[in-house]
Formats: C-alpha cells, sequence, structure tokens
C-alpha cells in the first residue's frame, strides 16, 4: 500500500482486508446472564446506602408536596406523586431504579405490560434521535406492597421519572392535576387501567415534560 | 431435544413460553448479532449493549412473530435499528477499522515504510470514522455476514441497486483515500 501497484491492486487489497478484519467472532458468555437478568421477574428494591438521612430528607421533601398540592392525604394518588418525586431525586443522585436499561419504548411498554399488566404507549418519537429527551430505562419498586413501574428519562440537563401503577380494584381514576415539591414539577393522572405520576426535574424546562408521555392520552392534555 | 429444532420450532416454543426454547433460540443467533454489533461498533462493552437490546426486542416480538420464512431479516433488522439506536446514546463509536491496516505489517519493509504504515493507520481510522452510519452498516453487513446484496437490500429496506452502488462508492472513497495519502507518504520519501 505504500507503493501501491495501481487501483485495482488496491481495490484487491481492501477487499480481502475488510472480509478479513471484519470476520464474525465469538459472543462472550456473559451475554445471556445479562439478557437472562433483565428478563427477571418482580424484584423488591433493596433500601440505598444513607437510607437514613435520604428517608429524613425525603420526609421533609414530602411534606412540603404534600402540603402544595393542597391536602392530598388521603388521595390515592399523592402516594404516587411522592413516591415519583422520591424517584426523581434518587436518579439524579445516580442510585435511581432501573432495572432494565433500554432506550427503546417498545421494549419498555412490554417490560411495564409484563410487570403490571398495564398497556402503557410511550411516544415512538423517542426511538428518533430525540435531542432533548432521551429514554433510560424501567425497574421496579413497591408501593404498599403493589409493584409500582418507574420509567427513567433524561430531559435535558435534568431527568425525569414516570411511575406507572395498575389501578386498584374499588378505585376511580384520579383527576389530572400539576403540582410543584422542592423543585421538581409533579403530575398525576389516570388512564386506562393504570394511575399515573411523573417528576420532571426543575431544570427542565416546561415544554420538555410533553414529549415524555402518552402522545395519545387526553389526560396529558388537561395538564398545564 | 430443543436445540437441533429448527427456527419455527423454536420460535413455537418460547411462544408457548418454554424457557430452554429462548436459550436455544439465543445460542443459535448469538453470535450473528454480537458479531454485527462488535464490528459496527468496535467496542466490546457498546455491543454487549446493542445484542442484549437485540434479544431482549426478540423475545418480546416473538409473542406476535408469525411465519419463519423472514425471521432472519427480522433478527437482523432488530440488530442493525439496535446498532443505530445506540449509536444515537454514544457520541462517537470507536472506529470500524481500527485494526484494518495490521496486514501491512508485510514481511521485509523498511523502519521508514512502518512509520508510513503508521501514519496510514491513523489516517484509515480517520476516514472510516467519518462514514456514515448506513455506510458502515453496509460494510458489515457484507463483511460479516457475507450477505447477498438482495439480503442487504431486504435488511435495509432498498433495493439490490442501491446497495450495490452504495458499496461501491464507498469502496472507491477508501480507494481514492488510500491511494492519496500512499502517493502524498511516498512523495515524502523522494
Amino acid at each position: 500500500m505504500v507503493n501501491p501497484g495501481g487501483q485495482e491492486q488496491t481495490g484487491l487489497w481492501l477487499e480481502a482486508e475488510l472480509a478479513r478484519q471484519l470476520c464474525p467472532v465469538v459472543a462472550p458468555d456473559a451475554l445471556w446472564n445479562r439478557i437472562h437478568e433483565q428478563r427477571r421477574p418482580l424484584r423488591v428494591r433493596r433500601s440505598p446506602a444513607m437510607a437514613w438521612s435520604i428517608s429524613a430528607l425525603a420526609l421533609v421533601l414530602l411534606v412540603g408536596l404534600v402540603w402544595r398540592l393542597g391536602g392530598a392525604t388521603g388521595d390515592p394518588n399523592a402516594q404516587l406523586e411522592r413516591l415519583a418525586a422520591r424517584e426523581l431525586r434518587e436518579l439524579a443522585s445516580g442510585s435511581g431504579t432501573v432495572d432494565i436499561h433500554s432506550g427503546d419504548p417498545e421494549v419498555i411498554q412490554a417490560w411495564v405490560n409484563g410487570n403490571l399488566g398495564v398497556e402503557v404507549r410511550l411516544d415512538d418519537r423517542l426511538l428518533h434521535g430525540n435531542s432533548v429527551v432521551r429514554l433510560l430505562g424501567a425497574g421496579l419498586v413497591r408501593l404498599d406492597k403493589s409493584p409500582v413501574a418507574v420509567v427513567a428519562y433524561r430531559v435535558g440537563d435534568d431527568y425525569a421519572a414516570l411511575l406507572v401503577e395498575a389501578r386498584r380494584p374499588g378505585t376511580g381514576g384520579a383527576q389530572p392535576r400539576a403540582g410543584v415539591a422542592a423543585e421538581a414539577k409533579v403530575y398525576s393522572w389516570s388512564a386506562g387501567s393504570g394511575e399515573y405520576a411523573m417528576a420532571l426535574g426543575g431544570r427542565a424546562q416546561q415544554g420538555q415534560s410533553c414529549l415524555l408521555c402518552h402522545t395519545e392520552s387526553t389526560a396529558m392534555l388537561l395538564i398545564p | 431435544m430443543v436445540l437441533e429444532d429448527s427456527d419455527k420450532e423454536l420460535i413455537e416454543s418460547c411462544q408457548r413460553g418454554e424457557t430452554d426454547a429462548f436459550r436455544a433460540l439465543f445460542e443459535r443467533h448469538k453470535d450473528k448479532v454480537y458479531s454485527i454489533a462488535l464490528r459496527y461498533s468496535g467496542d466490546a462493552n457498546v455491543a454487549q449493549d446493542i445484542a442484549q437490546e437485540t434479544f431482549l426486542k426478540l423475545f418480546v416480538g416473538l409473542r406476535s412473530f408469525r411465519g419463519e420464512a423472514d425471521f432472519s431479516s427480522w433478527l437482523y433488522r432488530l440488530v442493525v435499528n439496535s446498532c443505530y439506536d445506540q449509536k444515537r446514546k454514544v457520541s462517537r463509536f470507536m472506529p470500524l477499522l481500527d485494526e484494518a491496516v495490521a496486514m501491512l505489517h508485510a514481511p521485509g519493509i523498511s523502519a521508514l515504510d512502518e512509520i508510513v504504515r503508521a501514519e496510514l493507520r491513523g489516517h484509515l481510522r480517520d476516514v472510516v470514522a467519518g462514514l456514515s452510519d448506513e455506510q458502515r452498516m453496509l460494510l458489515v453487513l457484507r463483511y460479516t455476514q457475507s450477505l447477498s446484496y438482495d439480503q442487504i437490500a431486504a435488511i435495509l429496506g432498498t433495493t439490490n441497486g442501491t446497495v450495490a452502488s452504495r458499496l461501491n462508492r464507498v469502496h472507491r472513497m477508501l480507494e481514492r483515500r488510500l491511494l492519496r495519502f500512499s502517493s502524498r507518504k511516498g512523495g515524502h520519501r523522494g
């Protein structure tokens, strides 16, 4: 190649080398374990380090949230809103609950459906290189022994946590509402067979929250 | 023995929820998926992420999959899309041809040639890093999996002629740049 014998020789060399250098390889043994781990069933989230200090901080923030939301105690979605705010903080601190790492909405939808039996429709635009909103994955936590899916997003320089819970028997759908807790915007609503709460970091812009959820959900359209 | 079954039988077993069938299907196709992911990304960790996402999509999608004829193309499309998705997440992949100039170390070359070849390696790295996602994927499907133009066209959703012309264009471009670089270096030697 330093003294090539012409374009034809270069072409032959290139062809042979591409075939040699791009030859197939054997997948590592660890690959199945990674896949199997992500397909595992419901897992209870373990307590993070410094649980007491975080819990104390969370308590202060959650009291503020409840107060801001107008006395949400007793409201079926209040607990979910509080949990959303907590999961957002953990996500931002790097200790968020993410059991499945994927940027594919279909994978996350199927995962949520498989764990909760709730059909969630995430925005397909996330697949197409949205530079503002990026789907990170999902995890499972418990709220009063009921499983709750936490869908994690990166939104600009901040994060967002979308919580999904199957509607409990005998409860009606909650009215959509919005509030502020500490520096997070918190939304909650009902759609289909699910209850939803979303916490959006304060550094994310207001309009960016619209990109996160169901494009076809009228519930989201009601949220300012 | 489920490992000896055809893809169709394995898929049907997966659809019935037989756990062993998932593993068998994985074993049958893991090298193919991982090879494409690795050759596209140039990074073993990224390749595992791509392969992982591909198989998760596969297992999820199997529930609604019908027919055996298109399974291979479907699987290829899944891994191609996972590669593109991963590329969007990672700012820059390692060059595809990072090792492609190792063959330049032929017997009987001078120390100066070694230096030139080292520079050529760097030049190739830059050239390949500048390839578009589609050009890079074309090379991987063609050379890693030895797929025909027809097969590549089916996977990428284009025509046989388009695949042929795009591959030819990539070859010509690589050749031109290698020749230009070699000539320039050869001139410096004289």
